[in-house]
């Protein structure tokens, strides 16, 4: 329930961030607050949000067989 | 940077010791590792720790009119420069998620074990949110009022504790193999002396740029201070052998404290320092979230991002470590490694540039 | 006209910007205490303030009886007063039995005020290590609550009243507090235990409480005297009162500091009574030519009582006393350590921690035999007592 009303909320705010900068001529701060809102909507949808990758899962992926050669010295 | 964004290396101070502080006597990973030996392997952790701070300062007054990003702009380019950043990124990312959870893991174990942990982390990150939008002058400020009563209510703790401990719980000393020191330094440069790491991007803040390295010295012995006398005194109070088992050992050795027959429950304070310092370390790497995806990105006005990246801190801590034995794992055998670039290499590299580009000219 | 405007805009911009602030603040209102799913209202509360687990192994069922204080709130004439009540329930584990209690208690159960646990023999012999980590994982259940082993079933000693008709968690803090004047029975914190338990080498000493009944009283009475002994994570036997005493001797400040004691043994003919308190204690050990452990003792001591005339007021008389003393404390501590040595061979004392710490590289080639060397160490014990008062008279009569 949390997720979805933020879900909603970055979309929204994210929407209408993008069009006031729109306003301001600032192309790069509305395409960066999009992009942006759009990652936290896609992270808290509802559907399938429990497979996206998290600095956790992608740094352990990364470093484990790592941390288990060195630890296993 | 206008003047009045500035702050003095007193405050400096300040903020490095609550954000050093925040959690770190919470689990004593290390303590549970090494037991006596220890101080070993946090008289090592806070030397590679200098080291690094050392290696910050310096390329800090090599550049002294250019903020830290700046630097890296120029000494590795604006494209390595942006990855070097978003190394950083992932890093504060990665250090707010175990600070979120290991906070919110306390209350529901110990405190609140009916209320949701997304609710607790959700409450952390709009507080944290509302003090990186009012800006790191405000930050600092609410830190020096908050700090004299926490160092009181941290020495209390300590007398009390200490009236406990009957025999040298650092006896027998040197009973662990140089391997297992040596990893247990490892544990501890990542957390907490390594954290410092962050605090290079705040170095062109202070006004008395001769005073950057001194003043944040004093921050990290302080706090590496007051993490070993909590080791001692855990050690000494519940004993070796349930220091090492229980899950917040420090706060059951609070829990000992009795004096007379109806003084007791002090452990309400500890539980307000570890709230109160662990925010302000979230609210510092927040901060400077803000500074780096400024750079980054090249935004120009940062205001409307500061919701979002906090809703990015919510979501990154409310995915991560789901169960204590998650952060358990990734605190003992990830974390130490994946944080050994953004701590010890990214500032040796930044220091050999400096170096280079100095003998060059 | 143009900077009005502006003004007013500005002032619009800041309402709306308060408005805001204002309905976030009262959204955040439902996150506050008063709404947590955690609150307990104090008139729906009884507080738990001694516990009993027994174990029965025939059937492996738990018994879990909870002896719980209701307070009064309802009117201010009764305030200050308490009403006990004791519930029990049973289960195939401890934390299934004492969820079980919710079907039988109408208010909800808090153990934070919880200062006795008190377990069955039968637990005690079979279920040690189940109660140990119930105990030290239950977030509500503080470690520095006290354990004891009842003789008998736990639940039995919980239904008893008191003589004072006091509560008997009362009674039986009054009777933990006394511990310090007599020396003869111990209570153990749980955090001790739980830190000792898993020691592979040492063994602990735990309270025992039982029913006492004297001749000319009518009704049982609890009583703390004694002592349980467990070693590996296994109740091990009774401790007599006498051992108990060393126990406290031997043991940390805390056990000792405010500990005042006394002791009857024979003088020149006459029974002499001495209270005694320990000013220094030493304990140290030496690896030369194997294991050896010194133990000395520092007393200060009142003369409690004489049966016949002594010349107490002549110094001669009074050195005597204090050899005589400290020679009876050596016996005693002698032969308490011989029974801890030989016939428990359990290490309640701690010896182990010493070689440990003192000696870590002999202890490395001691812990693998410590079962078959720790009855055969040498202990030297050495007292001194200092009779440094006589009490309000010296003798009775004239001499």
């Amino acid at each position: 329930m949390l997720n979805t009303i933020i879900c909603l909320l970055s979309i929204c705010y994210g929407i209408q961030q993008f069009s006031s900068f729109r306003k301001q001529n600032e192309k790069r701060d509305a395409i960066v607050i999009l992009l942006f809102c759009g990652m936290i909507a896609i992270y808290c949808n509802p559907f399938y949000s429990a497979s996206l990758p998290t600095v956790e899962s992608f740094y352990t992926f990364v470093y484990k067989p790592i941390s288990n050669n060195l630890i296993r010295k | 940077m206008a003047a009045q964004n500035k702050i003095t290396h007193g405050q400096l101070s300040c903020l490095v010791f609550s954000y050093l502080s925040g959690f770190s006597t919470l689990f004593l990973s290390e303590a549970a590792l090494l037991k006596q030996d220890v101080w070993m392997s946090y008289l090592i952790g806070m030397t590679l720790a200098i080291g690094m701070l050392w290696l910050l300062c310096y390329v800090q007054w090599k550049h002294p009119l250019l903020t830290m990003v700046e630097i890296s702009d120029k000494l590795f380019g604006h494209w390595v420069s942006r990855l070097v950043l978003m190394i950083y990124l992932i890093y504060m990312l990665e250090m707010q998620a175990a600070a979120c959870r290991a906070l919110s893991t306390f209350y529901t174990t110990v405190v609140i074990p009916n209320m949701p942990s997304n609710q607790m982390i959700l409450l952390i990150i709009l507080c944290t949110t509302y003090a990186t939008y009012l800006g790191l002058t405000t930050i600092v400020r609410a830190v020096q009022i908050t700090l004299p009563f926490f160092l009181v209510g941290i020495l209390i703790i300590c007398f009390f504790l200490l009236r406990d401990v009957e025999t040298n719980p650092f006896l027998p000393q040197f009973q662990h193999s140089f391997s297992e020191v040596m990893y247990g330094s490892l544990l501890s440069l990542y957390f907490p002396f390594g954290k410092l790491v962050v605090f290079g991007f705040l170095l062109a803040r202070v006004k008395n740029m001769k005073k950057i390295f001194s003043s944040s010295i004093f921050g990290l012995i302080l706090a590496a201070l007051y993490l070993l006398v909590s080791a001692y005194l855990t050690l000494g109070t519940i004993g070796i052998h349930l220091a090492g088992t229980a899950t917040f050992p420090f706060f059951s050795s609070i829990q000992m404290v009795k004096f007379g027959e109806y003084l007791e429950r002090i452990e309400i304070t500890i539980i307000g320092i570890w709230t109160i310092f662990t925010l302000f370390e979230i609210v510092v790497l927040q901060y400077v979230f803000t500074i780096l995806l400024r750079h980054v990105f090249r935004i120009k006005n940062m205001k409307p991002f500061i919701l979002p990246i906090g809703l990015l801190f919510f979501i990154s801590a409310q995915k991560s470590f789901l169960r204590l034995s998650d952060l358990t794992f990734y605190n003992l055998n990830i974390a130490p490694f994946s944080t050994m670039l953004p701590i010890a290499i990214i500032p040796i590299m930044l220091s050999i540039m400096t170096l280079l580009r100095k003998e060059k000219t | 006209m143009l900077r009005n405007e502006k003004k007013e805009v500005s002032c619009i911009a800041m309402m709306r910007m308060n408005t805001v602030k204002i309905i976030l603040s009262i959204c955040l209102l439902t996150c506050t205490a008063g709404c947590s799913a955690d609150v307990t209202e104090i008139s729906d509360i009884a507080l738990v303030t001694a516990t009993g687990i027994d174990y029965d192994k025939k059937t492996k069922k738990y018994t879990f009886t909870s002896y719980c204080l209701l307070p009064t709130t309802t009117s201010t004439a009764n305030t200050g007063k308490l009403s006990d009540w004791v519930v029990s329930a049973s289960g195939s584990s401890i934390l299934d039995a004492a969820k079980k209690l919710r079907s039988q208690v109408g208010k909800t159960l808090i153990w934070q005020h919880n200062k006795f646990i008190i377990i069955g023999e039968g637990a005690a012999r079979y279920s040690f290590y189940e109660i140990m980590d119930f105990m030290i994982r239950n977030r509500q259940i503080r470690i520095t609550s006290f354990l004891f082993v009842s003789k008998g079933r736990a639940v039995n000693l919980l239904h008893m009243n008191t003589e004072t008709e006091d509560l008997l968690s009362n009674d039986l803090l009054g009777k933990v507090r006394n511990e310090k004047d007599w020396g003869r029975s111990i209570s153990q914190s749980i955090q001790n235990i739980a830190n000792w338990n898993t020691d592979p080498y040492r063994g602990f000493v735990a309270g025992k409480i039982s029913k006492s009944r004297h001749s000319f009283k009518s009704k049982d009475a609890l009583s703390l005297s004694g002592g349980s002994v467990f070693n590996h994570g296994k109740w091990v036997g009774w401790l007599d009162e006498q051992d108990v005493l060393v126990v406290h001797l031997l043991s940390d400040k805390s056990k000792w500091k405010n500990l005042t004691f006394s002791e009857s043994f024979p003088f020149h003919d006459s029974n002499v009574t001495l209270h005694f308190k320990l000013d220094k204690q030493s304990i140290q050990c030496r690896d030369t030519d194997g294991p050896t452990v010194d133990i000395h003792l520092s007393l200060t001591s009142t003369v409690g009582e004489i049966e016949h005339y002594l010349s107490v007021d002549k110094l001669d008389t009074i050195i005597q006393l204090e050899h005589a003393a400290s020679t009876f404390l050596e016996n005693k501590i002698k032969h308490s350590l011989s029974h801890f040595q030989k016939d428990l061979n359990v290490d309640v004392i701690g010896f182990s921690d010493l070689f440990y710490q003192h000696y870590p590289k002999e202890w490395a080639a001691l812990k693998h035999k410590w079962s078959d060397i720790y009855p055969t160490i040498p202990v030297q014990a050495h007292v001194t007592v200092k009779i440094d008062k006589l009490g309000l008279n010296q003798y009775l009569g004239d001499h």
